[in-house]
C-alpha cells in the first residue's frame, strides 16, 4: 500500500473517529473543526505530507495543555478533557502519519478519539454508526491484507484488490447476530448512570420517584396509559386534566422519594365506594371513569378525590401521602371510578418534612430565592414569582446531561438551566422551602387526547410533574415547566396516533441499551426461569425432539454411503469395511510419516508398513488378507467384530511405536 | 493435551492456526475496554465490547466457512526439469454457496511458490500459476498446498494443508553442455531383419536375379537392356548409431560425493541429449542393461529424459554395460588417484 492511500485511510478513519463528538458536545467544534479541517485536506492532498518540524510540534504540545485547561480541564469530568487532548494531539500529529513510525500512533490516539465519542453516545444512531465503522474496518483490514499478501509481481485489479461486498455484509450481519445476546449477558457491576439509585429511565411515563441523576435524553413514549371519561359532565372539567400517581416530599440524594417508612392502608376490593377523604356535602362532585391500559404499580385519581370504586378482583392498598398502590403484576386492563371536587384538593397538611432542604443545597440557592421573591407581600406571591422565573429564565429541554458529582438542582439552576418537567418542579419545590413555604412534588399525567365518544386517551408521553405548594392555608398546584413542556390536550397530532414511531425507536434504545442494567438482566433471567417452570413438559418435548432429530442428522451423516473428501483425504471411503478399515490404516501410516504413494498395491503398502511398525505386523498381515479375500476373491466380508479389533491393534501399534526408517 | 490435540486435529483435519499481529492488539485492548465498561457501566461501551467481540467471533467463523469449503488442486504443466524455475497450475474452488473467498493465499509445502487468490466467487473457481522449483530429479508427488485465510479481519493466519496425489516426474537438471561423449554402435549391431538388408541403400552392384530375390529390387531398364532379369543389389544403409551411455555401476555404493558426482554425469547426459534432440538429431541411450534405440521426436525425449530422471546408481556388478559397449566414450565413474 502506498503512502498516499496510507494516509488516506488514515485521514478517513480520524474523520470517522470524530463524527460523535460534536453531536454528543464532549469535545465542542472549536476543539473538533480544525482537527476535521486537517484530516479533511490530508485526504484530499494528491502526494503524502510529511511530518511538522519536531520543534513546532514541541511548541505546539504546550499549547494544547493551556488550550484544554482553558476548556475548563478537568472540571466537566475525565471524559470531556481528555477527547480534546487526543483531538489537539491527533491534529498535530495526523500530518506525514503515512510514514511508518507514524501508523502505530496515529490507530492509536484515533481510537481514543472514538471511543471518547463511543462512550458519550446515547442516540440510536450510535449503532449505525459502529456497524458503518465496522464495515469500513473489513474493507481496511481487506485491503491491506490484500496488497501484502500480494506477490511483487502480481497486478491487482482494481476491483480484485477490495474484499468483496458480499463478504463485508456478512461479517457484519454475523457480528451483529453474535453480538446481541453478548451484549445481554456481559456482567454489568454498576448502573449505566452512577448517579441514579435504581438505574435511571430516560423514557417518558409515569414513575413512582423522581430520579433527576439521568444522563441522556428523554424519549417520548406514546403509548397508551390510561382512558378517562367523565360520564355525565358537560365537557371535561379543566381540573381532570392532571391525574395524580404519586406525592413526594423527600429529597434524597438528588431524587424525589415517598419516605422510607411508608404504612400501607388496604382498601376493601369488591367494587364498592371507598370514601378517600370525609365530605361534608356531596353536592359539586363529579365523576371520572379511569382505565388502566399499563401495568404498573398506581392508581391515579383526579385532584379533590373524595372516593373511588375499586376495581374488582384487585387488591389497593393506599399509604398516608394518599397514593393509591396496587400490585404491579396486576393484570389489565382494569377500570376504577373516581368521585371528585375539582375545586378543592385534599391531602395531608403540611408536615416538618415539606420544608427539608439539603444544607448544601440550601446553602447554593438561598441567594437565588432572594433574589426572586423580593418584594412579594406574601406566600402566594412568592410562590408565583418562583413559578414564572423558571419559566421564563429555564428552557425546557428533554435532552439532559446532569453533572454526577453536584446536586441535580443546583446543577439545573446554575450551569445547566434546561431541563424537563422534574428539574423544573424539583427547582421550584426547593426554592419554595427555602423561602420557607412547605411544598411537596406530585408525579402523573397531564392532558390527553379526546376520542369520539368523549372520553379522553392518556399515553405516557404525557407524564408530568409538579408542585404542590402550601400556600394561604390550602395546598394549591403550580406548573413551574415553561408552556412548551406542559402537556396539554393542544398537543394532539398525527404524530402521536402513529402505532410506531422513531419515539418509540428511541425509547426502546433508551430502555433496552442506554439503561440496561443488572436487575434487567435478572429480569430475563427470571422471566425466562418462569416461563420454563411453566412450560416444562413442552421444553422437554421440544428437546427430546432437537436431541432425536439430531441424532438422527448425525446417525445419517455417519453412515452415509461416501463422504465428501476433506483436507487430507484424497479419496472417498467405500462402503466395504474392509475397505474403509484400510484406508484409516492408510492415513494413520501418512500421519505418522511414511511415504504412501498412490501407486502403491495394498500388499506392498502392507510389507512397507510391517517394516516400518513391527508391531502392527500381525494384525496389518490380517487386514491385507482380508482385504484381498474381500476384494479380489469375492468372500464374504470378516467379522465386524475382528475387523474392529485387529484395526485397533494396527492403529495402536502404529501410533505407539516410533517409525523405523530404512537405514 | 495430546489427547486434546488429537481430538482438534480429528475435528479440523489438516487445519491450524496462528496468531496474527491484529490479535494482540486485540487482545490488549479487548480487556482495557471490558474494564472500561464494567467501571463506568456505559453501555455504549459495553455495545462496542459486544461488538468487537462479535467480529471477533464472526471473523473466526465466516474466516473457518471459507477454508472449509475451498478445495485446491495443483496440476503439473509441461516438462520439469531439477532446478529450473517451473509453472504449475492451481485450480482453487469455492464450495460455499453464498460466502465468496477472499484473499486465498495458497504456498507449497516444503518448496518455494505461493501465490495469492483475490476473490473466488460462490461456487466458482479460479486457475492461476505458482512458480516453483524442483531440487533433485526422480518421480516426486505434488507438494501439498498450503491454503492460508486471513480475512475478513485477520486475527488469525488460519491454514489447511492439501496433500496432492498427483506425481510428477523430474527430468535431470540443465546444464551447461560440454563435449559430448557419443558412442557409435554401427559395426557392432546385429541386425535382426528379415533378410539382412534394407531397401534404399546406396547400390552396389547389378547382377542376375536368383531364386529369392525380392522382385522389387528388379532393376527393370537393364532387365529391359540385357533381356534378362537383374536386381539392384544395395550396400546396406549405415543405421543411424549415435548413443549416450551411462555406467551406473559406482566403485563404493554409499559414497556421498561419488553419488553427488554420479548425479552431475547424468545431468550432462541429459542436457546432451536434450540439445540434441531438440536439432532433430536421433539419440539413443544406454543405462546399464538397457538400451533405447536411437530415434528423434518429442516421444523420443520423453522416454530418454524419462529414462534418465529415474536412474539410480548401483553398486560395482550390479548392473554392467553389455558386453560390446566400453571405451573412453562411456559415462562412468572411476575411482580418483590419490
Amino acid at each position: 500500500m502506498s503512502d498516499l492511500e496510507r494516509q488516506r485511510w488514515l485521514a478517513g478513519m480520524a474523520l470517522l473517529a470524530a463524527i460523535p463528538l460534536p453531536i454528543t458536545g464532549i469535545a465542542t467544534w472549536p476543539f473538533v473543526l480544525p482537527y476535521m479541517l486537517v484530516a479533511g485536506w490530508l485526504l484530499t492532498r494528491p502526494r503524502a505530507v510529511s511530518p511538522l518540524p519536531p520543534w513546532v510540534e514541541n511548541l505546539l504540545a504546550p499549547c494544547v495543555l493551556v488550550v484544554v485547561a482553558a476548556a475548563g480541564g478537568l472540571r466537566f469530568g475525565v471524559l470531556r478533557p481528555v477527547a480534546q487532548l487526543a483531538v489537539l494531539v491527533a491534529m498535530i500529529r495526523l500530518p506525514g502519519c503515512a510514514s511508518s513510525g507514524r501508523i502505530r500512533k496515529t490507530l492509536i490516539i484515533t481510537s481514543i478519539i472514538g471511543m471518547a465519542g463511543v462512550a458519550s453516545s446515547t442516540h440510536p444512531s450510535l449503532l449505525a454508526y459502529l456497524l458503518v465503522v465496522l464495515a469500513l474496518g473489513v474493507l481496511g483490514v481487506g485491503r491491506v491484507t490484500l496488497l501484502e499478501l500480494r506477490k511483487p509481481d502480481q497486478e491487482l485489479s482494481r476491483r480484485a484488490a477490495w474484499p468483496t461486498g458480499r463478504l463485508v455484509v456478512g461479517t457484519v450481519a454475523l457480528t451483529m447476530l453474535i453480538a446481541a445476546p453478548l451484549f445481554a449477558l456481559l456482567p454489568r457491576l454498576r448502573s449505566p448512570f452512577a448517579g441514579s439509585a435504581i438505574g435511571g429511565g430516560g423514557t417518558s411515563g409515569f414513575r413512582n420517584d423522581v430520579t433527576l441523576h439521568d444522563i441522556g435524553t428523554i424519549k417520548v413514549s406514546q403509548q397508551v396509559a390510561l382512558t378517562v371519561r367523565f360520564p355525565g359532565a358537560d365537557g371535561p372539567p379543566r381540573e381532570w386534566l392532571r391525574l395524580e400517581g404519586a406525592t413526594l416530599n423527600h429529597y434524597r440524594a438528588g431524587g424525589w422519594v415517598e419516605g422510607r417508612h411508608v404504612e400501607r392502608l388496604p382498601l376493601p376490593s369488591g367494587g364498592q365506594a371507598v370514601s378517600l377523604w370525609p365530605v361534608a356535602d356531596a353536592r359539586g362532585l363529579q365523576r371520572a371513569e379511569i382505565t388502566v391500559e399499563r401495568p404498573g404499580g398506581n392508581l391515579f385519581l383526579p385532584p379533590g378525590s373524595v372516593s373511588l370504586e375499586p376495581p374488582l378482583a384487585v387488591e389497593v392498598s393506599r399509604t398516608p401521602m394518599g397514593v393509591l398502590r396496587i400490585r404491579r403484576d396486576t393484570p389489565v386492563p382494569f377500570s376504577y371510578a373516581v368521585s371528585f371536587d375539582p375545586l378543592r384538593l385534599r391531602t395531608r397538611p403540611p408536615e416538618a418534612s415539606d420544608l427539608e432542604v439539603p444544607g448544601h443545597v440550601r446553602e447554593r440557592i438561598t441567594p437565588l430565592v432572594e433574589d426572586v421573591v423580593v418584594g412579594s407581600p406574601n406566600s402566594l406571591a412568592a410562590a408565583l414569582a418562583i413559578e414564572r422565573h423558571l419559566q421564563t429564565e429555564y428552557t425546557y429541554s428533554l435532552h439532559t446531561m446532569a453533572s454526577l458529582r453536584e446536586d441535580p438542582v443546583v446543577w439545573f439552576l446554575f450551569r445547566g438551566r434546561q431541563g424537563h418537567c422534574e428539574f423544573f418542579a424539583s427547582a421550584m419545590a426547593m426554592m419554595l422551602r427555602v423561602a420557607g413555604i412547605p411544598a411537596r412534588v406530585q408525579v402523573g399525567f397531564s392532558g390527553g387526547e379526546q376520542q369520539g365518544d368523549g372520553s379522553f386517551v392518556v399515553r405516557d408521553s404525557r407524564a408530568h410533574a409538579w408542585v404542590l405548594a402550601w400556600v394561604a392555608g390550602q395546598w394549591r398546584v403550580f406548573d413551574p415547566t415553561p408552556p412548551e413542556g406542559q402537556p396539554s390536550a393542544a398537543q394532539d397530532g398525527w404524530r402521536t396516533r402513529l402505532p410506531w414511531s422513531l419515539d418509540d425507536l428511541d425509547a426502546l434504545w433508551n430502555r433496552w441499551v442506554l439503561t440496561f442494567t443488572l436487575f434487567d438482566q435478572a429480569e430475563i433471567l427470571r422471566t425466562v426461569a418462569t416461563w420454563a417452570g411453566a412450560n416444562i413438559q413442552l421444553i422437554s418435548l421440544v428437546l427430546g425432539a432437537a436431541v432425536g432429530l439430531a441424532g438422527l442428522v448425525v446417525g445419517l451423516w455417519r453412515w452415509r454411503p461416501s463422504r465428501r473428501p476433506g483436507p487430507g483425504s484424497g479419496r472417498s471411503r467405500g462402503s466395504d469395511p474392509v475397505v474403509r478399515a484400510l484406508e484409516k490404516v492408510l492415513d494413520q501410516a501418512r500421519r505418522r510419516g511414511l511415504d504412501v504413494r498412490p501407486s502403491l498395491s495394498p500388499q506392498v503398502f502392507g510389507a512397507l508398513a510391517a517394516a516400518a511398525f513391527p508391531a502392527a505386523r500381525e494384525p496389518l498381515a490380517w487386514l491385507m488378507v482380508a482385504h484381498e479375500r474381500r476384494r479380489y476373491a469375492g468372500g464374504p466380508p470378516p467379522a465386524r467384530r475382528d475387523l474392529r479389533r485387529h484395526l485397533a491393534l494396527a492403529l495402536r501399534a502404529m501410533t505407539a511405536h516410533p517409525l523405523r526408517r530404512a537405514p | 493435551m495430546s489427547a486434546r490435540a488429537s481430538t482438534f486435529g480429528r475435528a479440523f483435519p489438516g487445519f491450524s492456526l496462528r496468531p496474527a499481529p491484529a490479535l494482540w492488539v486485540f487482545l490488549v485492548g479487548m480487556p482495557l475496554l471490558g474494564l472500561a465498561a464494567l467501571n463506568t457501566g456505559n453501555n455504549a461501551l459495553y455495545l462496542l465490547v459486544s461488538l468487537l467481540l462479535g467480529a471477533f467471533a464472526a471473523s473466526g467463523v465466516l474466516s473457518r466457512h471459507s477454508l472449509r469449503t475451498l478445495r485446491v488442486e495443483l496440476l503439473p504443466a509441461g516438462e520439469i526439469f531439477a532446478g529450473t524455475p517451473v509453472r504449475l497450475r492451481l485450480k482453487v474452488e469455492n464450495r460455499s454457496a453464498w460466502l465468496p473467498a477472499s484473499g486465498v493465499l495458497c504456498r507449497l509445502v516444503g518448496m518455494p511458490g505461493r501465490t495469492l487468490v483475490p476473490v473466488v466467487p460462490p461456487r466458482g473457481e479460479r486457475t492461476t500459476t505458482l512458480t516453483t522449483m524442483f531440487g533433485r530429479r526422480g518421480l516426486h508427488r505434488l507438494p501439498a498446498v498450503q491454503v492460508e485465510v486471513r480475512l475478513p479481519l485477520g486475527f488469525f493466519v488460519k491454514t489447511v494443508r492439501w496433500p496432492q496425489e498427483l506425481e510428477v516426474l523430474v527430468y535431470p537438471r540443465r546444464v551447461a553442455r560440454g563435449l559430448a561423449r557419443w558412442l557409435s554402435l554401427s559395426d557392432r549391431e546385429e541386425h535382426r531383419r528379415r533378410g539382412g538388408r534394407e531397401r534404399g541403400g546406396d547400390v552396389d552392384q547389378l547382377r542376375e536375379f536368383r531364386t529369392g530375390d525380392d522382385r522389387r529390387d528388379i532393376h527393370w531398364k537393364q532387365t529391359a537392356r540385357q533381356q534378362r532379369l537383374i536386381v539392384v543389389e544395395r550396400r546396406e544403409r549405415r543405421r543411424p548409431s549415435r548413443y549416450l551411455v551411462l555406467d551406473r555401476q559406482l566403485p563404493r555404493r554409499d559414497d556421498a560425493l561419488l553419488a553427488e558426482r554420479f548425479e552431475g554425469l547424468v545431468c550432462e547426459i541429459a542436457s546432451a541429449a536434450l540439445a540434441d534432440l531438440q536439432r532433430g538429431y536421433q539419440v539413443g541411450l544406454v543405462v546399464g542393461s538397457r538400451v533405447t534405440v536411437p530415434a528423434a521426436g518429442p516421444a523420443q525425449s520423453r522416454r530418454v529424459l524419462g529414462q534418465l530422471a529415474l536412474v539410480k546408481a548401483v553398486g560395482p556388478g550390479e548392473d554392467p554395460l553389455p558386453s560390446l559397449i566400453g571405451g573412453e566414450d562411456v559415462y562412468r565413474l572411476v575411482e580418483g588417484r590419490p
